[in-house]
Order: C-alpha cells, then sequence, then structure tokens
C-alpha cells in the first residue's frame, strides 16, 4: 500500500515521502484499589509530504484506504507551500536497534491483571488506608518510512509499562513510581517497594524557608532540565537566533560533572534506528564535562543553517504531537553519564535541601531561555533526614547558573521523560517557601 | 453511517455498549515570520466503543471501519474480566433517548470561506506584527477543526453532531541583547468566521508589551496580593478549580470528595462560578456531549458555596448528582472525560480602579500563560505584570510564575470585577486516566478578581 502511494504520487510530484503509523495497545488501569477499565486500541495514521517545484505539500490521514483524497490534499497544500531548502531522506542503511519483543506482543491481559492484583495486596498489608491506583499496560508501534530518494525505514517498538500511584491524603499531589521496558518483566518488587517508602516520606507536610539551598533532582524531574537544554540546542532556536546558545559551541556551559548523550542505540525504551524522517540517528555527546558539543538538527533546519540533519526530527511536541504534525527537533533518546553517589547519600550528606521529584507549571517558564520558575514537589531535607513532602514551595532559577554548580551524579540511573538519568544534586537553587 | 453503528451495536454481548465514529478535517496555515511552515488541510477519521457489562467497563479505539466488530467483541469481552473483577459495580444515570441530527449552523460559516482569505488574513497580521522594533520572530497559526459525529447507543440513542471551531494566535518574539521575551495573543474561538476580523490593535498591542518586556526587570519572589486580568482569573478558574470539579478526577480520591462535598463553603460570599455549555460564543459550547447527552448549564460555586459538579453519566450515578453533558472526546482515538465546557466566574461589582487602589504593595498580572494543577495545588505563568504601589500601577514587569493552594486562595478573593470576559482561545489539557487530549473546546471567563495573597515565583 504504501509503495503503492508513493509511487502515485510521484506521477504528481517531484519528491515525496510517507511516514505510517500503526499501534496496538492494551491496558488495564486500578482506581482506588478496584479494577476501572481495560482499554484497548487499534489504529493507525499515514503523513505524506511532497515537493512539486521545490514547494512543499503536505497531506495527512487516519489510514491509507482512501489515496485519492491524500493525493488532492497534497496537490492543495503544494500550490501554495513555501519552497523547502532540503530534499526527503535518501538513507538507505540504518543502524539496527533492539526496540521490539515478540513476547510483549504476545502479552496476555490476565497477567497484567494477576501483577497489579499481587501489587495491591502488597501495598496493602502496609498502607492499607490509601487510594491506590495501578497502570500496566502493552504498547505496540510499527512505523514505516518510504520516500521517492529511496529510503525504506521500518521499525517495531513495544513498551511495557507499570505505574503505581496514590494521591496523598489531604494534599493534592500523588506519589508515584513506575517500570517501562520493552520486554514483559518479573514482578517489580523494588517499583512497588520504592513507592512505599516513597509514600511513607509524605506524611508531614514542610514548607522550607525562602533561601538558596541545595536541590537534589528525581530522573522524572530532570525533563526540565533536559527540555530547557534542548531547546537552547535545537535547530530551530538556532535558526531564529533566539537561543541562548548562539555562540556557546564548544564552551563551557554547564558543570564538568555533566555529560549529555543522544543515545538512540543501546537497547532501552526509546531505542530508535532512524528519526520521523527516515533519517538515521546517532549516538554522541550533546555536552561534554559540561561543554557544549552539538546541536540537534533536522532536514528543515539543517539546510538553513549549511548542514545535515542529526537525525532528530521528531514528530513530537510538548503538547500534541503525534502523525500529522510536522518534525521538529527533538533528541532522539537521551543519557546522563552516571557519577559515583548515590541518592541516600545524598540526602545523608544534606543539611539542608530538597529533593526534587517533579515541579508545576514548567512549560510556562521561560524555559526556552533555561528559565525554570515551578510550583516544587518534592521532599524537604534537613539533617540528613527527608523531614516530609513539600508544600507551597516554588522553585526558580535558570539552568546555564544552577547546572554550573553540580555537587555530584548518582550511580543509579532511570528513566525519566526523553531519557535515562541519574540523581543529580545541584549546589544551590531559590526555594521560595516561607 | 448511523444505521451501520446500530446494526454492530445489536450483535455486543455487553450489557450497554455505545459507539462514537467521527470524520474530522482540519486546516492549518502556520507561518513563522515570512516563511509559511503549514499549509494543509487533513482528514482523520475512526471510532470509539464503550461496553459496561456485570458493572465492569472496557473501551476501545479503531481507525479502519473493518475493525470495528473485532473491536467490539473484544471490548464486550473486557467489560465482562473487568465486571469479575470489580467490588464497586459501576452504573450510569439515566438520560432521555435523543435521535436525529444536532448540526451547528454559523452565519459566516468558516468551512464556506475561501482558502487564500484565510491566508491573507493570516499575513495581514503578522506583516503589522514584524514591524514592531526587536520583535524578531513571529509565529502564528489560523487554525479550522471540524468535527462530524455520529453516536449510538444499545439504549435507543442515535445522533449526528459537530463540533467546529476557529483561531488565529501568535507568539511574538522579542530581543534585546540577551534577553529574548514572549507573548501571545489569540482571537476566534467560535464556530464563526467573524470574529476573526478588525482585531489589529489587539494584536499590536501584545507586539509592543512584547518589546518592552526586554528591559522590563523580573519580578521578585514572595508572597503578595494581585489582581489578575480576565485572562489570568479565568485561566485560574478553569486550572485550580475546574479540573476539581470534573467529577472523575474524584472517583478514585475519596480524601478529596470528602473536602468538596456539596454545600461545602469553599469562598467569600462574592464567588459565584458556572460552567455553561450553551454559551456557543465562547470556545467550550457545544450542543451534546460524546454519550449522547445535552449540554446544559451548571451552577459550581453559588455564593462561596459548592453547588454543583460536572459528571459523566457514570458519576453521575455513582454520586448520585445531576447529569451535567461533560463528558466529551478529542478525537476517536480517544474515549470521553468529563471536560469543562465554559467554566466562568460571574460578575462581580468591583472596578477595576477600585482594585488597583486597595493594593498598598501588590502586582498585576496580565495574560495567561500556560498553567497546571494537581489537586488543590496550583501553578500558571502570567505573559506580563506592572507593580502596584501605594494604589497606583507602576513599572513593567516580565518572568511571572504564581503559585496556591486552591482552598486557601479561593478564600483569599476579595474583590469581583463588572467586566466578565471570555477568553477566545480555548485549549485544555488532561488525561483522566488515559492519554492527554489536548481540547480546543474549551471555553473560560472572568472579570478582573483581587486575591490577597498568592505565592509568585520570581527570577529574583
Amino acid at each position: 500500500m504504501i509503495e503503492k502511494l508513493l509511487n502515485a504520487s510521484l506521477e504528481l510530484f517531484d519528491d515525496g515521502e510517507i511516514y505510517y503509523k500503526e499501534e496496538v495497545n492494551t491496558s488495564v488501569r486500578y482506581g482506588n484499589w478496584d479494577l476501572r477499565n481495560i482499554s484497548s486500541n487499534r489504529v493507525s495514521g499515514v503523513m505524506m509530504r511532497v515537493k512539486k517545484q521545490g514547494k512543499l505539500g503536505i497531506a495527512s490521514a487516519t489510514t491509507l484506504d482512501d489515496p485519492k483524497t491524500l493525493l488532492e490534499a497534497a496537490r492543495d497544500s503544494a500550490k501554495h507551500g513555501n519552497e523547502i531548502p532540503y530534499s526527503f531522506s535518501q538513507a538507505t542503511g540504518f543502524p539496527q536497534v533492539q526496540s521490539y519483543s515478540q513476547e510483549a506482543t504476545n502479552y496476555p491481559t490476565a497477567k497484567m491483571i494477576e501483577m497489579c492484583e499481587r501489587a495491591k495486596e502488597e501495598v496493602r498489608e502496609v498502607l492499607p488506608d490509601i487510594s491506590l491506583n495501578i497502570t500496566m499496560s502493552k504498547e505496540e508501534e510499527h512505523i514505516r518510512i518510504a520516500t521517492s530518494g529511496g529510503t525504506r525505514a521500518e521499525q517495531l517498538i513495544t513498551n511495557v509499562d507499570f505505574t503505581i500511584s496514590a494521591p496523598i491524603k489531604g494534599a493534592g499531589i500523588s506519589v508515584y513510581r513506575f517500570k517501562s521496558e520493552v520486554a514483559p518483566f518479573e514482578y517489580p518488587a523494588e517499583v512497588v517497594r520504592g513507592f512505599i517508602r516513597r509514600y511513607r516520606w509524605t506524611e508531614n507536610a514542610v514548607t522550607p524557608a525562602t533561601k538558596r539551598m541545595p536541590v537534589i533532582w528525581d530522573p522524572v524531574a530532570l525533563y526540565m532540565f533536559a527540555l530547557a537544554l534542548c531547546a537552547g540546542i535545537s535547530g530551530e532556536e538556532l535558526v531564529k537566533k533566539t537561543s541562548p546558545l548562539m555562540d556557546k559551541h564548544e564552551k563551557q556551559i554547564l558543570s564538568d560533572k555533566i555529560t549529555l548523550v543522544d543515545d538512540p542505540h543501546s537497547p532501552r525504551v526509546g531505542a530508535r534506528g532512524f528519526d520521523d524522517e527516515g533519517v538515521p540517528t546517532e549516538k554522541r555527546a550533546l555536552v561534554e564535562r559540561g561543554v557544549l558539543r552539538s546541536f540537534l538538527l533536522d532536514l528543515r533546519t539543517g539546510a538553513k543553517l549549511g548542514a545535515r540533519s542529526s537525525g532528530n526530527g521528531f514528530k513530537r511536541a510538548l503538547f500534541g504531537g503525534g502523525t500529522s504534525a510536522m518534525p521538529t527537533t527533538w533528541p532522539a533518546n537521551l543519557w546522563i553519564q552516571p557519577g559515583d553517589s548515590s541518592l541516600d547519600e545524598m540526602i545523608a550528606g544534606l543539611d539542608e535541601g530538597i529533593f526534587l521529584t517533579g515541579g508545576m507549571g514548567f512549560h510556562s517558564s521561560n524555559y526556552t531561555q533555561g528559565h525554570i520558575a515551578v510550583r516544587a514537589i518534592g521532599f524537604a531535607i534537613a539533617k540528613g533526614r527527608i523531614t516530609g513532602r513539600l508544600e507551597n514551595t516554588m522553585l526558580s532559577g535558570n539552568i546555564y547558573e544552577d547546572f554550573k554548580h553540580v555537587r555530584a551524579v548518582s550511580k543509579e540511573v532511570e528513566l525519566g521523560s526523553l531519557g535515562y538519568y541519574p540523581y543529580v544534586l545541584v549546589d544551590s537553587m531559590q526555594v521560595v517557601g516561607k | 453511517m448511523l444505521d451501520k453503528l446500530e446494526t454492530a451495536i445489536g450483535s455486543s454481548k455487553a450489557d450497554y455498549t455505545d459507539i462514537r465514529y467521527e470524520e474530522n478535517r482540519r486546516v492549518t496555515i502556520s507561518y513563522e515570520n515570512r516563511e509559511l511552515r503549514r499549509l494543509s488541510t487533513t482528514t482523520s477519521r475512526g471510532g470509539h466503543v464503550r461496553c459496561y457489562a456485570n458493572g465492569g467497563k472496557a473501551i476501545h479505539s479503531f481507525s479502519r471501519m473493518e475493525d470495528m466488530e473485532r473491536g467490539l467483541s473484544q471490548c464486550a469481552a473486557d467489560s465482562q474480566i473487568v465486571g469479575s473483577h470489580r467490588k464497586a459495580k459501576l452504573s450510569l444515570a439515566p438520560t432521555e433517548t435523543l435521535r436525529g441530527q444536532l448540526l451547528l449552523s454559523p452565519e459566516k460559516d468558516p468551512r464556506k470561506w475561501p482558502l487564500d482569505e484565510k491566508h491573507e488574513l493570516l499575513k495581514h497580521y503578522r506583516d503589522l506584527l514584524l514591524y514592531i522594533p526587536k520583535v524578531v520572530v513571529v509565529a502564528g497559526a489560523y487554525s479550522e477543526w471540524h468535527s462530524h459525529r455520529w453516536f449510538v447507543s444499545s439504549e435507543g440513542t442515535a445522533i449526528e453532531y459537530d463540533l467546529l471551531i476557529t483561531n488565529i494566535g501568535f507568539q511574538i518574539t522579542a530581543r534585546d541583547g540577551n534577553v529574548v521575551e514572549k507573548t501571545v495573543y489569540s482571537v476566534g474561538g467560535r464556530d464563526d468566521y467573524s470574529n476573526l476580523l478588525d482585531r489589529d490593535e489587539e494584536f499590536l498591542e501584545r507586539g509592543r508589551i512584547a518589546a518592552e518586556l526586554t528591559t522590563a526587570d523580573q519580578l521578585p519572589a514572595g508572597n503578595f496580593p494581585v489582581i489578575l486580568d480576565s485572562d489570568e482569573a479565568s485561566v485560574f478558574i478553569h486550572e485550580a478549580f475546574g479540573h476539581l470539579s470534573e467529577a472523575d478526577g474524584l472517583q478514585d480520591n475519596p480524601a478529596f470528595l470528602a473536602k468538596l462535598q456539596i454545600g461545602a463553603e469553599l469562598g467569600s460570599g462574592i464567588l459565584n462560578v458556572t460552567d455553561d455549555g450553551t454559551i456557543l460564543t465562547a470556545p467550550g459550547g457545544h450542543l451534546v456531549d460524546d454519550e449522547g447527552v445535552r449540554t446544559r448549564r451548571t451552577e459550581l460555586i453559588k455564593k462561596g458555596v459548592l453547588a454543583g459538579r460536572m459528571h459523566s453519566r457514570e458519576t453521575a450515578a455513582e454520586f448520585s448528582e445531576e447529569l451535567s453533558g461533560n463528558m466529551r472526546a478529542v478525537g476517536p482515538k480517544f474515549t470521553p472525560i468529563v471536560r469543562m465546557s465554559n467554566i466562568f466566574i460571574e460578575r462581580g461589582t468591583s472596578t477595576f480602579e477600585e482594585m488597583v487602589s486597595s493594593i498598598d504593595h501588590g502586582y498585576y498580572l496580565v495574560g495567561a500563560k500556560g498553567g497546571q494543577t494537581s489537586g488543590d495545588a496550583f501553578t500558571f505563568g502570567a505573559q506580563y505584570g506592572y507593580e502596584i504601589k501605594a494604589g497606583k500601577l507602576g513599572r513593567l514587569l516580565r518572568d511571572l510564575n504564581m503559585s496556591g493552594e486552591l482552598f486557601e486562595t479561593l478564600q483569599n478573593i476579595s474583590m469581583i470585577g463588572d467586566d466578565l470576559r471570555f477568553a477566545e482561545r480555548g485549549g485544555c489539557g488532561k488525561g483522566g486516566g488515559g492519554p492527554m487530549q489536548l481540547n480546543a473546546k474549551s471555553g473560560k471567563g472572568a472579570p478582573h478578581i483581587k486575591i490577597n495573597k498568592v505565592t509568585l515565583g520570581g527570577a529574583k
């Protein structure tokens, strides 16, 4: 079907690209200890980009069943389109990555229910009075990209996810822990126990003093750092000349304890052999010991900056994204080099500080400039111990100032948003509390 | 189409089944400065099935019509499995059976407007903004979304209805040396094209402010009295209170529900909050929700007291409360969840001048810049603000974020303006236990309000 559509497009246009994705998934969701629902999807999406006399045309639809409508929409779009300074991918070889497990595809719903029930019983023994929520899901994606330049890229992706959470009594926020793997896993005892440990920390509410203090960043909170930094090194901000890192290539921008790698090839969740434009992905350092080494480019921004795409064109967005979105520059799969500390050592070493597990309102910060101002979610630390959950606390700062002074990086590495991160102890950030 | 769906439902083994099928069309024209980034008309279609059996629920989405039957039987079987595990059985509140068409008929129908005119209008506003000194990037888009839907239930409802919204919005970036600041502004938010026309002055003002912000001071962090403009106040009521009035969020949180019993005193006697999907001139207007319940007006807070909430048929039954017609999905891939339609703070009696003169040292926050909420904790940004000293508006300020606790903040609303306005841009993200659904058809409104104390997280 894809070949047929591509061939038909070449009768009308000079250059063409078809992106087609199918998704099949099932999830079971427990709410307040009870199985709330089973949800399943069998959905698809197709996007077509064409070039006619240098001009870009775009069309998208849900299935490949109606090529005529797609071709007409692309033709109408190309009539008005701007001239684009790039051709669609011509790549023919891609790194092989391990992103698929047949066992995940065949993983039965009954097993997911069984695992959730077991976790439920373990938590009920020690925290019977909370409102426990658990979601377990299996997802399968099949991405295919074909271009008139000869690219035929195809990847199967599976994910099995387990998330356990509960709202904190008397507060609005929840405590959660999760595990996500390409293939099915055994009962995630460490996740359930980690959840219980953190839930117990929430008993007291603490509002710290308003002052600068050390902040331990949980891997799941580091998306704020990652998004702010990736905006700074994105092709979009460079083209617009609004990146705060315009003239910082090969310069020290962060602490020498921070090495940030875009690593799509290691076998883990998020592995990709090619981006959403069919360009091979690359493993490379973005920041090495605090020095800015490279930028994120897709076909469009690469061409505008006189460089080639670095394989970072993805159909993502802070909100939204998806098949019908235009690719923009995103990291493929981030990795922060672990250090030699540990979360427990970091906590034990602080006389006063906070352990940040999340932030609310990140997207309304001026984050593309590195600025972060969020309601802090996490825990207060005093004299080497967690003293309770944060309440009425804000955190503000700028990653290009605050992450210049990193005291420690942990050995442990965990999955967060956009990649895998260790715990990072930042020397001092502005906390607004009492 | 309705016949096809009714026939399919006939084979379902569940106690209750419904199917929604959609055909959607989106027109997008977007620019970054003089570069056309996208001009496209995209279509999407697909369906969604919901089954209830033995007090259990399952849902299924499909893209291809050929997959409907397979999905339906899987969904029915899954609902039996859930029913066999569930202790507290789910049920649906009764609703009237609807049949026939509930279609929109805008006076100036954007679907009938020539694409070239839409394109020219967008370029016109862009050019105005590009000539403002210090403005370096003008990114803007015309968007038009039409969703044609068919809904059939095993109780006999079989309807055809639609949703339509248009917007023109810009993000304006200004630069002075190393300082880069942005403002956003958006018009439209209706099913009628006319609201997009003749808006030059408003766009220009927002553009000039972006330029001025590059030399504005940053805000000190701390606790202060504030005045929120209509846009900010509407985000506050939407984010901080509105989401807690959506009953599905309370289903699994009994501790919170206990705080939010009907009759609970939440704010001062001057505060009235309503959700009203029948206001078709605001972004959240619609005729019927995605489980075949007619839209209506729901009083949420009356004289400071919790008076009602937004429901699905399932939550209305569980809470033994009135149906409200708020169950909505943004596309065929998604199951409906409880969503605000047009939530707003009702008009008060104070003037803006009275509010400013009542503050010795505080801030006036203008222009919504996104917000987020989790339970009773909220955070949101302002595009810019002004210092208030000794009852007078002072210098312009940038990079503002405020946060607080809902219950405390509602009590702290001490003045409500007489100048109610609805935001023209919808947009609300909510997962509701599933994937994030970004709903453009979500409206919010408010007059100016004064809050005696919030936490401001500035950069200083």
